[in-house]
């Protein structure tokens, strides 16, 4: 048992040692790059994909940490590197919904609340509709939206780039105006299009290049010029419509951080890029390896930055106040059953006496007990008071020796037998699980 | 569906889907067997384990845990007298009585065979339902999927529960929980209170870990903890299959396993009201009612038939329509879009091989928790009596772990310690969980499509009306709030003992 708690002690002090080096050295510890999505999507595969190459080829001294951060369109992920210490420790991938996101009224801030470090990849959005269309071509669609606006139907993902594609269609034709309604991701707005609810979508070239034997036909290509894939298909500038919208992937760090370790990444991302393995991959996505730092990306990201202020949506249907509603009919419910709870008031009574009754007053003990335990534990993870693995060694045995107390009391268990077992769950729960989420299964634990 | 079924086929035969697929169901039947652990508890604190694996890998894992979890509470159920699962709580009126005269065996054998059968039957529905509901839902728009989202709403109301105004103060509490964060329709964010955290409301994970895991240890603590109270069981006879019980309970099962399918299909109603259900309708159908309630072998067959063919019958909407027809398909649905899978009527198009993959596993699952239940049973009754002392730190950490990797902040894991606080409260004023848990998942899905139908008809509601299957979803709405208020007020003596 001895050895137990030696090897959780030695443990615990190996976790933080974090003795202080020649900080000039950048970096000395594992990078974390917060990817503002979930696991799978395009942009986590695509973070993947460079951190791959930059491990294989060993393009920087330190580990790139990849770390989820999904919610609210990016802004979740975002806001969290923007707080972040500024030390080239904490970076964002973000691609251009970092600048739709502010003009759409989602977040506060824009691209001005980071310092770019480079700009990798880029993928062309294209405007589709279904195969049974009458449009034959961009112009066709855009002259229909001239002459009878507000009624095609445009799939979008709101506040989304795909959203953003069809503000800047229509912002290019004095008159033109599309409906826009929200259908989510690009299987959702094909499966609507399938469906025939609405007209007309943009999608990823990948995404289009996926769905179009199901049925669906681009009218035009969102980019500069015509995709090696897709060489029959027109560019919007070709057919008269000065759009481009696309997608690239721009890489984030907090505002004051040091510029030599800007560029330490940078040259790393540079490399990167130029490995067969990344092109390949790349290729394989329908994304265009492109690679952007310095001046040149500045000049693109205000460029994009002003594309998408000058088609930035203005008036919004004003949709009913869901929200409102739900408290209504939540006040509501929760009247209608009190006033029932009431009308059965002393079944409920006895029903409460009974449950009372059960927990008898040393498990309530325990519980506050358990309870202020597991509070402490949170709060030690979340502040980082103690590492992972001796917070949860100390917290597994404390609480499991809370409800063991009383048997061991009342001589109903083995002692040995039982303490025994219990330091076995907590190294179990701490050292065991420590390694597996973050060795195996790359989780970054508090 | 169907096409190149050979790359699914040969995925599933690999050693490590199989292996997975054992893991999954041996861990779901043991789970199901431990009171207080239940198939939701399992599957919401290993989904976060599953981050890193391949999607279709994942999907084998949960589904195997699925299957398992249902069928794991019968011996338990049976031999203890205590439903290792929810779902299993009909057995227990049969099946300990059966053990206690020595005819454990006997009551094993009819349990496993009925959810063998249960599980086998649904799949077939499973198969011969999911490609066709999943083209004709195409015909959808956002008009007719809220009105199914409302059909569903209402279903969980009126069928939930013991007491209406509860199932739907339940509910309206989901839809509440629901609304902080970004709306699903504009992606502005709303009653976030300046907590920049609740941009992204609460997320359905930590919420589900708290109602089921944390509230099952606040209860496993007040109780006492310790399973095994009073359980006198007779050792030693052998499980007892008889052919001719496929005659003398064919007409029970197969009418087990159709409600239970049935049943399954309804969105938020789950196994636990399928067993209840088709328990009662065995009973009214039999020539010995009296029986029941005292080691009736019809009663066996007809809550675990019907409580594992929800399985099969709750993933046809969700394989088709992306609308969970369970509390567990709830995670299953946060399970596919955390792997980046778009559930919804293109999943069978663009992702045939999740979709075999669920279909092939549900299979797989029901065969290998068959082989699972027969050569464990009595080892399991031993893992049913884990003491509390390692069952709490352990469950604990795992929550902790499993609400902060969902997206690594630590903002779920007080969210999921508050739901752990709500769910032990509402159970001790009996008010059901199920409501709440359903309409947390399907009010963003109704405002989602409600908003783009408004969006796309430019405010009005009238399409709604007009077009034919919408206007027969909300007939259908009426008419289920109609016969509820009806069954409520009319007949309200015996509505009780119905559910």
């Amino acid at each position: 048992m001895c050895w137990i708690g030696c090897c959780l002690l030695i443990m615990s002090l190996c976790g933080c040692d974090d003795s202080p080096q020649d900080s000039r050295v950048y970096p000395r510890r594992p990078i974390k790059l917060v990817v503002p999505f979930g696991a799978g999507g395009g942009s986590d595969t695509f973070a993947r994909v460079l951190q791959n190459a930059i491990e294989t080829h060993r393009l920087l001294p330190q580990r790139l940490v990849i770390i989820n951060v999904p919610g609210a369109g990016g802004t979740i992920g975002s806001r969290r590197v923007k707080n972040a210490r500024p030390d080239g420790y904490t970076l964002l991938l973000l691609h251009d919904g970092i600048l739709t996101a502010r003009h759409s009224g989602s977040a506060s801030y824009g691209a001005d609340a980071f310092i770019p470090i480079a700009g990798t990849g880029n993928a062309s959005q294209v405007i589709a509709v279904n195969d049974n269309s009458p449009y034959a071509d961009l112009p066709a669609l855009m002259r229909d939206a001239t002459e009878h606006p507000d009624s095609i139907v445009f799939a979008a993902n709101m506040g989304a780039p795909s959203h953003f594609a069809g503000l800047m269609l229509q912002s290019k034709k004095v008159g033109a105006k599309f409906r826009f309604t929200q259908t989510g991701g690009g299987a959702k707005r094909f499966a609507a299009m399938q469906g025939g609810h609405v007209d007309v979508s943009s999608f990823s070239i990948a995404e289009y290049i996926q769905f179009k034997p199901s049925g669906i036909r681009a009218l035009a290509l969102l980019g500069p010029q015509r995709h090696p894939d897709l060489p029959e298909l027109a560019t919007a500038t070709e057919q008269g419509l000065d759009v481009i919208n696309e997608n690239m992937q721009f890489w984030w760090a907090p505002l004051g951080t040091p510029a030599d370790r800007i560029e330490t990444i940078a040259d790393a991302l540079q490399a990167a890029m130029q490995t067969d393995q990344v092109r390949q991959t790349l290729a394989e996505m329908k994304i265009t390896p492109t690679m952007l730092r310095g001046p040149a990306l500045d000049v693109e990201i205000d460029q994009r930055d002003r594309m998408i202020a000058a088609a930035a949506p203005t008036s919004e249907l004003h949709l009913p106040p869901f929200a409102d509603y739900a408290l209504v009919g939540f006040i509501m419910t929760a009247a209608a059953a009190s006033i029932q709870s009431f009308r059965r008031r002393t079944a409920m009574r006895r029903e409460t006496v009974d449950l009372a009754r059960n927990g008898r007053p040393a498990n309530r003990a325990q519980l506050a007990g358990i309870g202020c335990l597991t509070i402490g534990y949170v709060i030690s993870l979340q502040f980082g008071l103690a590492g992972f693995v001796p917070a949860t060694a100390v917290y597994a045995l404390l609480s499991g020796g809370i409800l063991l107390w009383p048997l061991l009391a009342s001589r109903q268990t083995n002692p040995i037998k039982a303490t025994l077992t219990l330091l076995i769950v907590s190294v179990m729960m701490s050292v065991v699980m420590h390694h597996l989420f973050t060795e195996v299964l790359v989780v970054d634990l508090p | 569906m169907f096409t190149q079924p050979d790359v699914a086929i040969e995925f599933l035969l690999s050693p490590t889907a199989l292996l997975m697929a054992a893991i999954g169901s041996l861990l779901g039947i043991f789970v199901g067997a431990i009171p207080g652990l239940t198939g939701a508890m399992l599957i919401a604190l290993t989904l976060p384990l599953t981050y890193s694996m391949p999607s279709e890998l994942a999907l084998v894992l949960l589904v195997a845990m699925y299957v398992g979890s249902v069928s794991g509470g019968l011996v338990t159920a049976t031999l203890l007298r205590i439903p290792g699962t929810p779902a299993s709580m009909m057995t227990t009126l049969d099946g300990y009585p059966m053990a206690r005269r020595g005819q454990s065996g006997r009551a094993l054998a009819l349990g496993i065979g009925g959810s063998f059968l249960g599980g086998m039957i649904s799949w077939g529905f499973l198969v011969c339902l999911a490609q066709p509901m999943a083209v004709w839902s195409l015909t959808f728009g956002p008009f007719e999927f809220f009105a199914l989202v409302v059909v569903a709403m209402i279903l969980i109301a009126s069928v939930g529960g013991k007491s209406l105004s509860l199932g739907l103060f339940s509910g309206a509490l989901g839809v509440m929980i629901a609304m902080p964060g970004a709306s699903p329709a504009t992606g502005m964010t709303r009653w976030t209170f300046g907590i920049h955290e609740l941009d992204d409301g609460f997320k359905l994970l930590p919420v589900l870990i708290g109602l089921f895991a944390v509230n099952q240890v606040i209860r496993q603590i007040l109780d006492g903890g310790d399973a095994g109270q009073v359980a006198e069981t007779t050792e030693g006879d052998k499980l007892d299959f008889r052919i001719r019980d496929l005659a003398t309970h064919g007409v029970n099962l197969l009418r087990s396993a159709l409600i239970g399918t049935w049943i399954g299909i309804l969105p938020g109603i789950g196994a636990n009201v399928g067993s209840v259900i088709a328990y009662s309708a065995a009973r009214r159908a039999s020539k010995t009612p009296e029986r029941f309630g005292s080691g009736s072998e019809e009663g066996i067959v007809a809550s675990e038939t019907a409580n594992n063919a929800t399985v099969g019958g709750a993933l046809i909407p969700l394989v088709a329509m992306g609308i969970p027809g369970s509390v567990i398909d709830a995670i299953l649905l946060g399970a596919l879009v955390i792997h980046g899978l778009q559930p919804g009527p293109m999943l069978v198009q663009s992702d045939p091989l999740a979709v075999q993959t669920i279909v092939g596993t549900m299979l797989i699952a029901n065969v290998l928790t068959l082989l699972f239940l027969l050569a464990s049973v009595r080892v399991m009754v031993r893992a049913a009596r884990v003491p509390s002392y390692v069952l709490v730190p352990v469950v604990m950490v795992f929550c902790v772990i499993g609400s902060y990797a969902l997206a690594n902040r630590m903002f779920d894991v007080w969210v999921m310690l508050a739901f752990g606080v709500v769910g032990y409260l509402m159970e001790r004023f009996r008010i059901p969980i199920a409501p709440l848990v359903i309409g947390l998942v399907l009010a963003p899905i109704g405002e989602e499509h409600l908003a783009a139908g408004l969006m796309k008809s430019g405010g009005s509601l009238m399409p709604m009306f007009t077009q034919p299957i919408s206007l027969g979803l909300c007939l259908l709405a009426l008419a289920m709030v109609a016969w509820t208020l009806w069954r409520r007020f009319a007949t309200r003596p015996d509505s009780a003992d119905l559910t």
